[in-house]
């Protein structure tokens, strides 16, 4: 395909993504791909032409954020893979791209919304000093900070207020996170607190209808008794379980047959 | 010739030489010259009975001699050593080198036809042996430029040969070659090369190459912090066990940073530990020592419990680890002010480090052991009070944050909601759990891991014991003889023996 009609393609996704025709853009792209992967610059090679490189990179941010508001995570992990072998040669593109950190922030949210946090740090050690700095990449990092600690009402705060957010595309992932919070006060809760008012555990829970709560109750299997919750005990008498006895006699059996090699 | 001051018998240790050099007048440089190139051609004579028996011990002698060498390098020992070594200057290597060294002579003509590719005369293994030296002087000098393009053309030197027993010499020069890139900061082009070369090996069963280049490439990944592939070099290249022990050393740390990196923190202690127990523990290695020692630190750190104070006060790592002495201390102490203040005072000297990333992580760690400390000293506080000492920014945070405690297992206790405070458990009588069963086993596998390792490591040299059967026969026969000739001795006449008594 001549580059002409390459470049008109181009402009028309980027017109049609700043009108937020979402659709419109994952129709376009896949054929902009193939071009792409035609005039070797899908891949960014030192052999490859710099100044479409450019172009290149600037397709495959708007098909990653794409892939964000369509809520599709395959693609938008598959678009950020692409993108990663252009960002490591970032000093060579020029211009630099103003998308590449808030893509970056939303690949780690992504992380951070699957509990994937041995990948989270490890992007996040090729960050290093960013991560203070940057207004986009500062937000996963201290929502995952907060998540380790336990100060919820932080995250709570961070994912539901939208003047703690600093772009739209992140308040995407607010729905996963609200929940996945909500599964961990859960799970803190029925280890510490021995029983719990409705009205406090609704509170907690960030509810704001009953009938939710009463729902969220159901689901994990907890006892309501005169507007109180109880929470299920597990018995904590080592006793009672019964001595490991197999296991006993494996590793006694295993000192034994060692012990017998020593001449 | 200006004779030395003083008539000291020539000795041949290598210690004592230096000694006797400051001690007195330092010999003349001919001399000095002389002693140097003396013990180059006692290598050359390991490197020979190498080649000769496959015994990788003579090479792996050779190459400890390398770092007392290399102090004393000048051009003109080496110029020597090119003289005595090869049979011409025309030889390639020969030629090579003395370009280097910036001594070319300007009647040598290198005819590629006649000298071929190496002359039979001369052993490949002094060849290596020769370049890896040049190496290391022209990287002592600190002329990087000079020695990469001198590494270029070495290692294509090196890759004409494919002799097992240049193994250890060639791991040698493959380190030196991806350091001195490294320097140049050439580090991402080096992969491609070093992946192909580590193919070539794992082929040939080079066990030493293969060993240094997975840690090389290991290196190389980690210094531009592509973690991932470097997490996926462990996961598929296996590491030959039987290497020398201090490219061992220096995988497993590679291997326990990758693994720190990834929350893996058990794992990445056991690594560190092998790591440090298989450097030699002398003071040549102690920036090794001290890198894995920080490491260390920072792990046990983050598995929850504090490294001893006794191993900070050692002289060799006192200066090194004192910054993070002071992290320890504010971990210890449980507040979190006090731990970002140290974070800030230091922060340049972990970023140097590389640990930077890994002490930020650092901070839950601080306030669960605050919360601990918390619970242990009261049976009842209340929830505000948790949220002054710990400086915690609010009540509720307070309050999550002590349930997530509760539920990691970080502390025993309830927390009472509507009175606002929470109450420690009765200690557990740890006796009467699993704990102590599970202690006794993991140390039992330890030690009979150890013995069985132990026993695997013993070496015999091969028919050494039928030699010593010998000698011990002649050494009975002799003793008889003398028992013999003393019982004839008593028969004669005795007083003349005693008379210088």
């Amino acid at each position: 395909m001549p580059p002409k009609s390459f470049e008109t393609r181009a402009r028309e996704l980027a017109s049609a993504f700043a009108a937020k025709d979402y659709e419109r853009c994952s129709r376009l792209l896949p054929p902009l791909k193939v071009t792409l992967s035609q005039l070797n610059i899908l891949v960014p090679l030192l052999s490859s032409d710099l100044e479409l490189l450019a172009v290149a990179r600037d397709i495959l941010e708007i098909g990653a954020l794409t892939a964000i508001f369509l809520r599709d995570d395959l693609l938008f992990s598959r678009y950020i893979a692409q993108l990663s072998p252009f960002y490591a040669m970032k000093d060579k593109i020029q211009p630099p791209s103003s998308n590449e950190k808030k893509l970056i922030a939303l690949r780690l949210l992504l992380l951070l919304s699957k509990n994937d946090i041995a990948e989270f740090h490890t992007e996040l050690e090729t960050l290093e000093d960013e991560a203070d700095k940057d207004i986009y990449i500062r937000y996963p990092v201290m929502l995952e900070r907060w998540l380790m600690e336990g100060s919820y009402d932080k995250v709570w705060k961070a994912t539901t207020q939208r003047s703690e957010v600093p772009a739209e595309e992140f308040a995407i992932f607010a729905d996963i996170l609200v929940d996945t919070i909500r599964s961990e006060i859960a799970t803190c809760s029925e280890k510490a607190y021995p029983s719990l008012p409705l009205m406090n555990a609704k509170h907690l829970l960030f509810f704001t209808e009953d009938a939710d709560l009463l729902e969220f109750i159901d689901q994990r299997g907890w006892s309501v008794k005169d507007g109180r919750i109880y929470f299920p005990q597990e018995s904590t008498d080592p006793l009672e379980s019964g001595l490991p006895m197999e296991n006993i006699i494996e590793n006694t059996l295993g000192y034994a047959r060692e012990l017998e090699t020593i001449v | 010739m200006p004779a030395p001051e003083t008539q000291e018998p020539k000795v041949d240790s290598n210690e004592k030489m230096t000694d006797a050099e400051t001690v007195q007048k330092p010999k003349s440089p001919e001399e000095i010259a002389a002693l140097v190139l003396n013990d180059i051609k006692q290598n050359f004579g390991f490197l020979d009975k190498a080649a000769v028996n496959f015994e990788p011990r003579f090479s792996m002698r050779v190459l400890r001699g390398l770092g007392n060498l290399r102090r004393r390098l000048t051009p003109d020992i080496l110029v020597s050593t090119v003289d005595a070594a090869y049979p011409s200057p025309s030889h390639k290597s020969a030629a090579l080198i003395l370009k280097y060294l910036g001594k070319e002579e300007s009647t040598m003509e290198i005819d590629e036809s006649l000298s071929g590719n190496s002359t039979p005369v001369v052993l490949p293994e002094i060849d290596i042996y020769i370049l890896v030296l040049l190496q290391v002087y022209l990287l002592d000098q600190g002329d990087l430029v000079k020695l990469n393009s001198f590494n270029d053309e070495a290692i294509t030197i090196l890759r004409g040969y494919n002799r097992r027993t240049l193994d250890a010499l060639a791991a040698k020069m493959w380190f030196y070659y991806a350091y001195g890139k490294e320097l140049n900061k050439q580090v991402v082009e080096l992969r491609p090369l070093l992946l192909a070369v580590l193919r070539t090996s794992t082929l040939r069963h080079d066990t030493e190459t293969r060993a240094m280049l997975t840690t090389l490439l290991l290196r190389n990944y980690l210094h531009t912090q592509a973690i991932s592939q470097a997490h996926q070099l462990v996961l598929k290249a296996d590491f030959p066990e039987s290497a020398a022990t201090s490219v061992v050393a220096r995988y497993l740390y590679y291997v326990g940073r990758i693994k720190a990196i990834q929350l893996d923190y058990s794992a990445a202690n056991e690594s560190l530990i092998g790591a440090i127990r298989k450097a030699p523990q002398t003071s040549y290695a102690a920036g090794f020592l001290q890198a894995a020692h920080k490491l260390k630190v920072i792990i046990e750190l983050l598995m929850g419990d504090i490294p001893e104070r006794s191993w900070f006060r050692e002289p060799m790592y006192e200066t090194a680890l004192s910054p993070y002495m002071d992290l320890v201390k504010a971990v210890r102490i449980g507040e979190v002010p006090q731990f970002s203040e140290t974070i800030e005072k230091y922060g340049a000297v972990f970023k140097k480090d590389g640990t930077y990333m890994l002490i930020l992580r650092l901070r839950q760690n601080v306030i669960k052991t605050g919360i601990r400390m918390m619970s242990l000293s009261y049976s009842k506080i209340s929830l505000r009070d948790i949220c002054i000492r710990l400086h915690l920014d609010s009540e509720e945070s307070a309050e999550y944050i002590v349930a997530k405690a509760i539920r990691d297992g970080v502390i025993e206790a309830t927390i009472d909601h509507e009175k606002g405070f929470m109450q420690s458990k009765e200690i557990l009588d740890i006796y009467s759990t699993q704990e102590p069963n599970m202690a006794f086993h993991e140390r039992i596998k330890f030690c009979i891991s150890l013995h069985n390792e132990s026993v695997k490591a013993m070496r015999y040299p091969m028919n050494q014991h039928r030699v010593e059967l010998k000698n011990v026969e002649e050494a009975r026969e002799r003793e008889k003889e003398l028992a013999s000739e003393i019982q004839e001795g008593d028969m004669e006449d005795d007083d003349g023996d005693f008379d210088g008594l």
